[in-house]
């Protein structure tokens, strides 16, 4: 992603391919031109992969820690978010959001109320939704609902954990009926089990419609199957590409899971078709079927006894800690996550407890690129923007247009490994542009269906200087202050000087551009 | 403050494109006159190229079918392309009716086929194997670029256009990963503007903020110089969104824009149940696709005497020899590949048949030619760079569909 012109890859002939075909990529300097100064990154940065005592170094900055903790762990700080943490502290604060039955929830779940397809039954889907163009209309509402419940919902880490097991096991909402059982997987399968045990994630997301259908399985019987779940669920759900299984375990996996299907009476729910299953004998790995039993059980205990291997927790605790820590995270934070889960039954919590508290955590602070959701929902979040459910469908199209020029309209990741995760797949001068637009267009109030109270930012600087408007408003907006650097760039913008005290009418003429300049900064993609 | 000044320049091919365009004239072009019209003057290594990645895995014994194999028809008794509905090519090989535009081309020796070529990694994970693929490399063990990247790294200089390498899409493709290459989704969306159009003061102040050297920031500032360059480009509006990127990519090479490589997806190969019959399904739809979007696309170029693309179509591996219990064919090996255009040596079907052996426990299609051999002769024969360079170890063996 860098520029690499005159590196030209020399002629090695004689070696090995597989090793050594071209040059490395030179490793730039990481100096980005702050407009924004952080002076607790190098803090951070060194307390990063020390020992316990380095975190205490944290905690004598503690708000620096609670920033990048929030920013991690949520979509963005909202100026509620900051008075509530910094009144109870990281740890109250952790345990709220662990435990999301505690979090009032009733806004967003009242406003998402008038999407009416995120509450249907399939079949209730099936028949309101008759046709590809309604259909689309129902998906819309999810999508929509995805993003809303990323910048409003107080359940922050939950609408993470989420998204991060929609990606884990992605189904791509395609497709009248796939889009209409993606709606009640993701209710019933992604939602009901984000921060519950992973065995029985595993175990709903195998017995659901959605999955059933996009990877085929619904189809397989004995003597007739089909490799396509078994192979993602050996590869993306579980142990990780070409880890320990040979292509007979996927054969026999697709055979432990012939009857695995959706029932043709609604085409809605799960069917365990006993005439289609495989009852031979079944050695999987070190998995042999059970005696006793009925196939679908033994099913059920494949999924427990494969979701308890090293290889699986490993896997999944790695693509956890790519998604909450560093694109690159330190292993011994995974092994830290992968002995949490092993030690607590696959459960979720106690994994992502061991994440924060390891030292590592730290290690990357400010230094995460944002996905396109991460993007927008941290920014309206800052704003405290709210979006509206009742919008037009022509307003919700044009909105899912810029997603999609995002590069990120939930859902639609056309593969089965979910959208990617690192910051080499997504910086992209399509994505930067797509982004310094969205910035642009909120803050002119653009798109009808997102709302914010300018007055929230606009207040208090009044009788300021120009310094200190520019400081507040990178503090309300990104929780940094400004550099030197930054100050006499806006100033050359603004054409004030720090000392100056504008009027009323020169902030109002100002205050977008310093927004922009501060929501468009490059530091503004990390978190 | 000031943009820095745009690198505006003539990469190689836009003078043959102008030389072509000369020749045959920009109107009234017909597919008949150019079927022979060889890109006259255009030396080895002074061409364009596009990449299609068919994402997913597309079966290659139903776009390219081995009418004439018994085995065949055994192996796949009700998805099999019946030997009277094929598109013939050789007497041994025919295309999927679905795709007539992309016979017709073959007919005029503007399409050429390469059978029966895979990794020899033989990856049938879709991941493991398109990154193996757009690595070029049978093992990612200390492999850092793509290799298309590598191609173009070997012959970059510092006055590159910003648009030599794009992908028609927002995120860049592996296969240029290692290169600076330019994301870009829509020409109608690559600007400041969005949908307030708003521009006033943001072109200097994001010029100021990505001014540095951190991959975000040379990323931005490429971003800038892009939409510099680009001016007012009008692009396509279609709402297919793959027909609109073909349509995009037309309108960049047809432009002094330096653009070299361009790479481009196509979703939905991964076909592991009811694929359907040669006149009905989810193939017959996927290939009917493929069809009008090549063949579009070809047409495009040609109407705009754009003489020196080749076009090159490959996926991440190819399907199972035999059908699976749900209509449909499971992940597999070899693949066949189509090359189109400036280059191509067409008319002609490439690579070799042999009948499929029991491997790993299931029949693939026998992979008999080293994609390394095709990507090879692409990278000489249209980009100008030794296969060695690109595949340092590997014993390069002409394929001769590209020359």
């Amino acid at each position: 992603m860098i520029d690499v012109t005159g590196e030209a890859a020399e002629d090695t002939a004689g070696t090995d391919a597989t090793t050594a075909p071209v040059a490395s990529e030179p490793t730039p300097t990481v100096d980005r031109r702050s407009l924004l100064r952080r002076p607790w990154a190098a803090l951070l940065a060194v307390a990063g992969g020390g020992a316990v005592l380095a975190a205490c170094d944290i905690t004598s900055s503690p708000f620096r820690r609670s920033v990048h903790m929030v920013r991690r762990l949520t979509y963005g700080v909202t100026p509620a978010t900051r008075i509530w943490f910094e009144a109870h502290g990281e740890a109250a604060w952790l345990d709220e959001q662990l435990d999301p039955a505690r979090l009032n929830t009733s806004a967003v779940d009242s406003k998402l109320a008038s999407f009416r397809s995120l509450s249907m039954t399939a079949p209730e889907l099936l028949a309101a939704y008759p046709d590809t163009g309604s259909a689309a209309i129902a998906a819309g509402e999810l999508r929509i609902a995805a993003v809303i419940r990323a910048v409003e919902s107080p359940a922050q880490l939950f609408e993470r954990m989420v998204e991060f097991w929609s990606d884990h096991f992605n189904v791509t909402a395609q497709g009248r009926v796939q889009q209409l059982l993606k709606i009640v997987e993701d209710r019933d399968v992604m939602r009901t089990h984000a921060l519950g045990r992973f065995k029985d994630l595993l175990v709903a997301d195998a017995s659901s419609p959605a999955m059933l259908l996009y990877l085929d399985n619904y189809l397989s019987k004995v003597g007739a199957i089909n490799e396509n779940y078994a192979r993602e669920l050996l590869e993306l759900h579980t142990l990780g590409h070409d880890n320990g299984y040979v292509y007979d375990d996927i054969v026999n996996t697709a055979r432990l899971f012939t009857g695995w299907s959706i029932d043709s009476a609604t085409q809605g729910g799960f069917l365990f078709r006993t005439a289609n299953h495989d009852t031979g004998p079944i050695t999987i790995m070190g998995w042999t079927r059970p005696s006793t039993g009925s196939g679908y059980d033994h099913g059920v205990d494949f999924l427990h006894w494969l979701a308890m291997r090293p290889q699986t927790a490993e896997h999944v605790c790695r693509k956890l800690a790519v998604r909450f820590v560093a694109d690159d995270p330190d292993p011994a934070l995974i092994t830290a996550m992968t002995n949490a889960w092993l030690s607590n039954d696959s459960r979720i919590i106690p994994v992502l407890r061991a994440m924060v508290a390891h030292p590592a955590f730290n290690s990357a602070a400010g230094k995460k690129f944002n996905r396109p959701l991460d993007y927008i929902a941290q920014m309206l979040r800052a704003l405290d923007a709210r979006m509206s459910t009742s919008g037009s469908v022509t307003q919700y199209q044009a909105f899912g247009r810029v997603l999609s020029g995002l590069g990120q309209v939930p859902f639609s990741w056309p593969a089965p490994n979910g959208f990617p995760d690192t910051e080499p797949e997504w910086l992209s001068t399509g994505g930067l542009i797509a982004r310094w637009n969205f910035v642009g267009d909120v803050l002119a109030g653009a798109y009808p269906t997102i709302t914010f109270d300018g007055g929230t930012f606009r207040s208090g600087l009044d009788g300021r200087t120009a310094a200190e408007i520019y400081d507040r408003t990178a503090e309300a907006l990104v929780l940094e202050t400004m550099t030197d650097v930054g100050r006499s760039f806006l100033n050359t913008q603004t054409g004030w000087t720090d000392g100056y005290r504008p009027t009323a009418a020169e902030i109002n003429a100002q205050l977008p551009v310093i927004g922009i300049a501060i929501l468009a900064s490059p530091d503004a993609q990390y978190r | 403050m000031t943009l820095t000044p745009t690198r505006r320049t003539f990469l190689k091919g836009s003078a043959v494109a102008a030389g072509a365009a000369a020749a045959v004239g920009t109107g009234g072009v017909t597919l008949s006159t150019l079927t022979n019209a060889t890109p006259a003057g255009a030396a080895t290594g002074t061409g364009r190229l596009v990449v299609v990645f068919l994402r997913g895995g597309q079966d290659h014994l139903s776009t390219v079918v081995p009418y004439t194999r018994p085995s065949y028809y055994a192996a796949r008794p009700t998805i099999a392309i019946p030997a009277n509905a094929v598109l013939d090519l050789d007497g041994e090989w025919g295309l999927h009716p679905a795709v007539p535009r992309l016979h017709s081309l073959y007919q005029a020796g503007r399409l050429g086929v390469v059978a029966c070529v895979g990794n020899p990694a033989h990856d049938e994970s879709h991941f493991g194997a398109q990154d193996l693929w757009e690595y070029g490399a049978t093992s990612l063990t200390g492999v850092s670029q793509g290799w298309i990247a590598r191609c173009l790294n070997a012959t970059a200089s510092p006055s590159d256009s910003v648009f030599r390498a794009i992908t028609a899409a927002d995120r860049v493709d592996l296969s240029l990963r290692g290169y600076s290459a330019l994301g870009v989704g829509s020409i109608a969306s690559f600007g400041l503007g969005g949908v307030s159009g708003r521009t006033t003061g943001l072109e200097p102040l994001l010029s100021h903020e990505y001014g540095g050297v951190a991959p975000v920031e040379v990323t931005g500032r490429r971003a800038l110089d892009a939409i510099d360059e680009l001016g007012a480009v009008t692009g396509s509006n279609a709402n297919d969104p793959v027909k609109r990127a073909f349509a995009d990519l037309a309108t960049l090479f047809d432009r002094d824009l330096g653009v070299e490589v361009a790479t481009i997806n196509t979703y939905g190969w991964d076909t592991h149940a009811n694929m359907g019959t040669a006149t009905t399904g989810s193939m017959r739809d996927l290939l009917a696709g493929l069809d009008s979007y090549l063949a579009d696309f070809q047409a495009d170029l040609d109407a705009r005497g754009v003489a020196d693309v080749t076009t090159v179509v490959m996926t991440e591996f190819g399907r199972r020899y035999d059908q699976n219990g749900t209509g449909g064919l499971d992940h597999g090996n070899g693949m066949a590949m189509l090359v189109m255009g400036a280059r191509v040596n067409g008319g002609h079907v490439y690579g070799t048949w042999e009948e499929p052996v029991v491997e790993h426990g299931a029949r693939d299609v026998a992979a008999t030619t080293d994609f390394r051999d095709v990507l090879g002769g692409l990278s000489a024969a249209v980009l100008g760079v030794s296969p060695t360079t690109i595949f340092p170890g590997h014993s390069y063996t002409p394929v001769g569909v590209v020359s």
